[in-house]
């Protein structure tokens, strides 16, 4: 890793973030997925964040599956400052990540300033019983691969539409694995419908791109591969703001990983600064982070109000 | 309209029966017996739909209800007075509401329910002396070859111009071999295919409406209902249903545009794993696509600015060619032809409002002339 990443591509802090490894919270047992978690932390902390290399940051995977015991494990690791953020990983309550019954994770992640991380796979494994595409499942690898964006936007979707961003307002989330072309057409479609349908949602007081910009980033990797590189930077100016949504990743050691070099020249170079270094340093809880007391909500999440705007 | 005044196409107005008396009418005795037995209330005929209750109660347009009762689309003359009449259109495309009908779980009962609507349809509707009125062959999706068969009797019918699929009946993404017998009935009868959003959510094909687990909310739902749809799109070109059938059209109902980009331009970039699994893929995803696939323009994705939308249509080399106006009247999120004109630029006008749909159809081109022949309302 040293070799082909970090030294070749003069990587300053990289952050690991397990591999196979985030399928563990769907396992069905849901007390062996919550001893592996934890032995797989501390092997991580041991093995990889001991300080050989201080380039090197980690992610604390969780057992999502009782959102109790992912909370618990936060605090548990959580204090370690080469920690700088939660995964997920695999769905392992079968519901999406906005759904109630996972937020006893996000207030932990917000007490110790981490932000949480939804990687690309999130449903793939048949322990999950949820689905990784709509309308049927995939029957090739090329097809899973695109439409394993398909749960990220659900969950996504799930997040600010069931006020996650309300309640916890300084809890960011960083989605993995998708590239950045889904965007404009999934956020303008949920902008569109907003305008119609909030009033069953009353607690999602902005329209959803102002929560997008304000507590989400996105990983550049694997960069769109659009026929002319000027196509992505055309749609993604129609959005407007990319520069600052999308942090740079590799995907290391992925068959699909992008290095810097591909990404720099696909992307305007005005915008480097912010996705190669900046975005990811305000958005990540690095060492020396001075941790701020968590907002309290401005709504009451889940509760109807009579007088309806 | 001030801005477009040539003819106009809807291609997606959802038509109904007035009770469901209507069609068990047509059902053959048995069915009628088995729905309405002595001493107990009648069996539904609609399949039930997962629960996500819509703010307005029903998801129609409130206006919509015609004045002597029955609900939204099962009145001919307010369907004149609110749309044709109105916004002067030329073609209508009448396509159920919303035609899931083949979802029933007894699939035997779904097929029959099936049959009876579309007998109903072309009785009730199709023998108006109104040459504006066109409609779909509606299928029982949980038996392919059953379908097939619906779609060779229903489809000679002059004014029956598409096959719709609504509920995924076998629970599978729609290019899967399992559903080729109806690709190849419509091909031969050279009847477009349109797939319209949100059949997963009914019983007898509901699962992965959404993938990821079930969205919470009407809201969610809404903007993640074209999810199944995205994938039936990749599924057609992935299982190569556009090189066994060549001259097959899809169109897409109701699912939006701005996401298409990431799509194909996904599909494109996967080119060499997608043949290497697929080998029947013989040219790039993109040229099926744009050979072979429409949209419906509503719901159009209104972006704060119209612009933004042109430009992410024009980044992907345009779609101008690939889009046909519907209204999705009498639905709740309606857009109308004037709404439409505005949001897009008007050298598309033409194209979108009439010519992509006669090119789809088959038809010639459509002129005002030819309503003011053929319709008694004017």
């Amino acid at each position: 890793m040293r070799e082909q990443l970090l030294d070749a591509s003069r990587v300053e802090r990289a952050i690991l973030s397990y591999d196979s490894a985030m399928l563990m919270p769907a396992l069905p047992n849901s007390h062996l997925a919550r001893e592996v978690i934890r032995a797989a932390n501390d092997w991580s902390v041991d093995r990889w964040l001991s300080g050989k290399d201080d380039r090197l940051y980690g992610l604390i995977l969780v057992p999502n599956q009782v959102p109790d015991d992912a909370a618990a494990e936060v605090r548990r690791v959580g204090k370690n400052p080469r920690m700088v953020g939660v995964l997920l990983g695999e769905n392992g309550v079968g519901k999406l990540f906005g759904h109630p019954v996972y937020h006893p994770i996000y207030e932990a992640a917000v007490e110790l300033g981490l932000p949480v991380v939804l990687h690309v796979g999130s449903d793939a494994v048949p322990d999950t019983q949820t689905a990784t595409s709509a309308g049927g499942l995939p029957v090739t690898y090329a097809d899973y691969r695109i439409l394993a964006a398909q749960p990220l936007m659900a969950h996504l979707v799930s997040f600010i539409g069931q006020g996650v961003f309300e309640k916890y307002p300084d809890l960011r989330l960083f989605v993995v694995g998708i590239g950045a072309s889904w965007i404009p057409g999934l956020m303008w479609r949920f902008d569109t419908n907003y305008k119609t349908l909030r009033r069953e949602v009353p607690w999602v007081t902005r329209i959803p791109s102002e929560y997008l910009r304000s507590n989400v980033r996105i990983s550049t990797y694997p960069l769109d591969r659009t026929p002319k590189p000027e196509q992505l930077v055309r749609i993604l100016n129609a959005y407007g703001g990319a520069e600052d949504l999308l942090c740079f990743a590799s995907g290391y050691p992925d068959w699909d990983a992008n290095d810097v070099s591909y990404v720099a020249d696909r992307l305007p170079s005005e915008w480097h600064r912010k996705i190669f270094y900046d975005n990811a340093l305000t958005f990540f809880r690095w060492p020396n982070t001075e941790l701020l007391k968590p907002r309290a909500p401005a709504v009451e999440v889940g509760v109807m109000k009579s007088e309806i705007v | 309209m001030a801005k477009y005044q040539g003819p106009v196409i809807d291609s997606d107005v959802h038509h109904t029966w007035s009770s469901d008396d209507d069609i068990i009418a047509y059902l053959p005795k048995k069915w009628r017996d088995y729905v309405k037995g002595s001493g107990r209330a009648p069996m539904r005929i609609d399949p039930p739909f997962m629960t996500y209750p819509h703010v307005n109660g029903p998801n129609k347009r409130l206006d919509t209800f015609p004045p002597n009762g029955g609900p939204p689309g099962s009145d001919y003359e307010t369907l004149c007075k609110q749309l044709l009449d109105p916004f002067r259109i030329e073609r209508a495309v009448l396509s159920f509401d919303p035609g899931g009908n083949g979802a029933l779980d007894n699939l035997y009962f779904a097929t029959e329910v099936v049959r009876a609507a579309n007998d109903w349809n072309i009785e009730h509707w199709l023998s108006i002396p109104d040459d504006r009125l066109r409609s779909v062959v509606m299928v029982p999706t949980q038996m392919p070859e059953e379908a097939a068969k619906e779609i060779r009797r229903v489809g000679k019918h002059p004014r029956i111009v598409e096959v719709l699929l609504m509920s995924n009946g076998l629970r599978r993404p729609f290019g899967h071999p399992l559903y080729h017998p109806i690709y190849e009935a419509a091909s031969e009868m050279g009847l477009p295919v349109a797939i319209h959003v949100g059949g997963q959510l009914c019983e007898g094909g509901n699962q992965n409406a959404v993938a990821g687990g079930a969205a919470n909310s009407r809201l969610e739902f809404h903007t993640l209902a074209n999810q199944s749809s995205i994938h039936y799109l990749a599924s057609f070109i992935e299982h190569g249903v556009f090189e066994k059938f060549p001259d097959l059209k899809l169109l897409l109902v109701e699912d939006g545009i701005s996401w298409v980009p990431w799509l194909i331009w996904g599909l494109d970039a996967h080119y060499k794993i997608l043949r290497s699994e697929s080998p029947w893929v013989k040219r790039l995803p993109s040229e099926y696509f744009r050979e072979h696939v429409r949209f419906t323009t509503q719901p159009l994705e209104d972006t704060p600015d119209p612009q933004q939308l042109i430009e992410v249509l024009e980044a992907f080399e345009g779609m101008d060619d690939l889009l046909c106006f519907a209204t999705d009247y009498p639905h709740w999120d309606a857009d109308d032809p004037m709404y439409v004109s505005r949001k897009l630029p008007e050298p598309w006008l033409e194209k979108i409002f009439h010519k992509n749909a006669s090119e789809l159809y088959g038809w010639p081109i459509v002129s005002p002339v030819l309503r003011r022949q053929g319709s008694p309302s004017d």
